[in-house]
């Protein structure tokens, strides 16, 4: 399959048949097998998202680091930047799964939850 | 051996407390199990899961996308509500026939369980660098995906600045990301073969995301540097999977990781005499999950490597249920032949057993003090006699002879690999069996030997087809299910073959 200039392809991860879907620059979209494909293909064109998982620092002698994840999916763009400010991040204090440990993560709205419990 | 230690019973002991041990746990707790013991390595449960930080665990069976240490901790939660009882930091040396295992933890130094049912859920362990020649020095800086895995999420260790990945396993697939996002630039993934061994989404979401280059029917033909690695040269290969070396270029690096693949973990199944499966490297089972040896289940990465933790925890919830049936009728039977008093209702030591303490943060559930059944006439010549007297599973016509009868009792069915299939498992069938896989259907698990488009899976037994399912797309990274109706098997030890044929 020949790529046009402006043309955006995408491998489509809603179901294993992983078609390979492009979107080209006047918005026609091909290659999908479903319009589940054809979704997730405009989608990731328009407005990428990705949870973000990392762990933060601790004090904790047993655990040194605490695994996290955003509590929704924020834009791709911005997950080196968010990767950068949970690195900075220390915990002292008992948490437990599901704990919020980052709060609105570069005015995403998106937390920081703890996925594993802390002392 | 046998003298030394501490002496206990259990109705039901699993070995190795990742996600397959805890769904067995689970399972056969619930199926009525008495006493059912975790024997966990490790300090804490969960397996490789902990580890695994990222999210895409429990799509199927949850409904939704968890990361590992949230997976794991559903589990060990449901395994301690059950009643479940957990030993960390205890490592199985041996398992024998007779159905005891002979285990070592620093607290308690030998410990020997004489057990109803044994499951066995090791996992697997990654294919080491040695078993790879490149060529070249052998500096610090090249790390198996695994290890670096646990060194970065677990310790915080930092690997190094540039990084090149060999192989494209779900491992070294998710590491690129992890690492990209730690700062540290992933020159490449090379593969050898023409095709991604990982799944799909991910050389989507962890490779492409990150423009990372991955370079298909190419190896890292040398290894440079002296105490620290400096760089690695890669070259496409040719049919013979030869690097070709006019092609071959540097790319500096001070990290390699090798992503070439997992082997079931089993040294103590084979030292037991279990049945392997040269294409799988895990024992062969039933429908049931059980193995060659009579009342020893088998479940999750020791089996085969899988590449969703969903299949594994229903892998775990069909040995644990089977293993509690034969657990119970192990000692039914040992009660009709009680003549001699060979049983005796023995209180479990309080505490030892309790797993809880064992520096984890893991909770092992209802441990001391549990009143237990078991038996004590399980020793030398007194193997249970597992299912013989068991309900609701009638034995099939067609006994005798046949190599395909790997249970006592019963008349066992063979499925086998055909065209385009690596491996089949289960790779016998329970005659007459309702409860693997569920009541009336049979699910086989296979994956292809290649990639192919528009094919279908074909299960046929004496030229009959039983089956045929359509698919767009096979890949070997990515593992299929075919379900069959129970009814449509052939009588007797028949033989079903699974193969991928064009459509
Ligand atoms: C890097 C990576 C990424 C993955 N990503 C995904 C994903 O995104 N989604 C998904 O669904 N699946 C994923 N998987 C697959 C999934 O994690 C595995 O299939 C699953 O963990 C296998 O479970 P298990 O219980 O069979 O083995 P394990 O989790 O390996 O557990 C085996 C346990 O047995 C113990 N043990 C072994 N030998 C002994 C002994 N002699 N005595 C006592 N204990 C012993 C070990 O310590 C270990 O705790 C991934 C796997 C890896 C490695
Ligand atoms: S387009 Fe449809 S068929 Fe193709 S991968 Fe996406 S969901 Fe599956």
């Amino acid at each position: 399959m020949t790529k046009g200039a402006g043309e955006f392809t995408v491998t489509c991860v809603a179901c294993p048949v992983g078609c390979e879907v492009t979107v080209s620059d006047r918005g026609e979209v091909r290659g999908n097998r479903c319009d589940r494909g054809r979704e997730y293909a405009l989608l990731e064109h328009r407005d990428p998202r990705r949870i973000l998982t990392s762990t933060v620092r601790t004090t904790c002698p047993d655990l040194p680091l605490l695994p996290v994840r955003t509590d929704r999916p924020i834009p791709k763009r911005l997950l080196f930047e968010a990767a950068k400010i949970l690195a900075t991040e220390c915990i002292s204090r008992p948490v437990k799964a599901g704990d919020v440990v980052v709060r609105d993560i570069l005015g995403t709205g998106a937390s920081a939850v703890a996925t594993d419990d802390l002392f | 051996m046998e003298s030394a230690g501490r002496h206990t019973h259990a109705d039901v002991v699993v070995i190795g407390g990742g996600p397959a041990g805890l769904a067995a746990a689970v399972a056969a707790r619930r199926a009525g199990a008495g006493r059912v013991v975790i024997v966990e390595r490790d300090v804490r449960l969960g397996g490789i899961l902990p580890q695994c930080i990222h999210a895409g665990f429990g799509v199927k069976w949850f409904g939704e996308e968890l990361t590992g240490p949230e997976y794991a901790g559903r589990f060990v939660k449901q395994a301690a509500d059950a009643g479940a009882e957990s030993m960390l930091e205890t490592m199985v040396l041996e398992i024998t026939r007779d159905l005891r295992v002979v285990a070592v933890s620093p607290r308690d130094g030998l410990v020997m369980v004489e057990c109803g049912a044994i499951v066995l859920a090791m996992g697997c362990r990654e294919r080491p660098r040695g078993a790879l020649a490149i060529p070249g020095t052998r500096p610090a800086g090249i790390f198996t995906a695994g290890t670096a895995q646990r060194l970065v999420n677990i310790e915080g260790v930092v690997l190094g600045r540039r990084a090149v990945i060999l192989g494209s396993g779900d491992v070294g697939l998710i590491m690129a990301r992890r690492l990209t996002l730690e700062g540290v630039k992933v020159e490449a993934v090379v593969e050898i073969m023409s095709y991604a061994g990982g799944l799909a989404r991910n050389i989507q979401q962890c490779l492409r995301d990150f423009d990372i280059p991955l370079y298909l029917g190419h190896t890292v033909s040398r290894v440079h540097g002296r105490d620290r690695l400096e760089g690695v040269s890669v070259a496409p290969v040719d049919d013979r999977r030869a690097p070709i070396p006019d092609k071959e270029w540097f790319i500096p690096c001070d990290t390699l990781l090798l992503s070439v693949g997992l082997i079931p973990e089993n040294e103590l199944s084979a030292a037991c005499g279990i049945e392997l499966d040269p294409a799988t490297g895990g024992p062969i089972v039933t429908d049931e999950m059980e193995t060659s040896v009579p009342g020893i289940f088998a479940c999750g990465n020791v089996v085969h490597v899988h590449d969703l933790v969903d299949h594994v925890t229903e892998d775990g919830m069909v040995a644990g249920e089977a293993a509690a049936a034969a657990a119970a009728a192990a000692l039914a039977s040992a009660s009709g032949a009680a003549t001699a008093g060979a049983i005796a209702v023995t209180t479990a030591a309080a505490g030892a057993m309790a797993g809880a303490e064992g520096g984890a943060r893991a909770k092992g559930g209802a441990g001391a003090g549990t009143r237990t059944t078991t038996m004590t006439g399980t020793g030398a010549g007194a193997r249970p006699a597992h299912y013989s007297g068991r309900a609701g599973v009638p034995a099939g016509e067609g006994n005798g002879d046949g190599t395909s009868r790997i249970s006592g009792t019963r008349t066992l069915g063979e499925i086998r690999p055909g065209s385009n299939v690596r491996y089949v498992v289960p790779q016998r069938f329970v005659q007459g069996g309702e409860r693997g896989g569920g009541g009336r259907t049979l699910t086989i698990s296979l994956r292809p030997s290649e990639p192919a488009e528009n094919v279908v899976v074909e299960v046929s037994a004496a030229g009959k087809v039983l089956r045929r399912q359509r698919k767009e797309k096979v890949r070997p990274g990515e593992m299929l299910q075919v379900n069959i109706d129970r009814r449509t098997l052939p009588s007797g030890d028949g033989v079903v073959t699974v193969s991928i044929v064009s459509r």
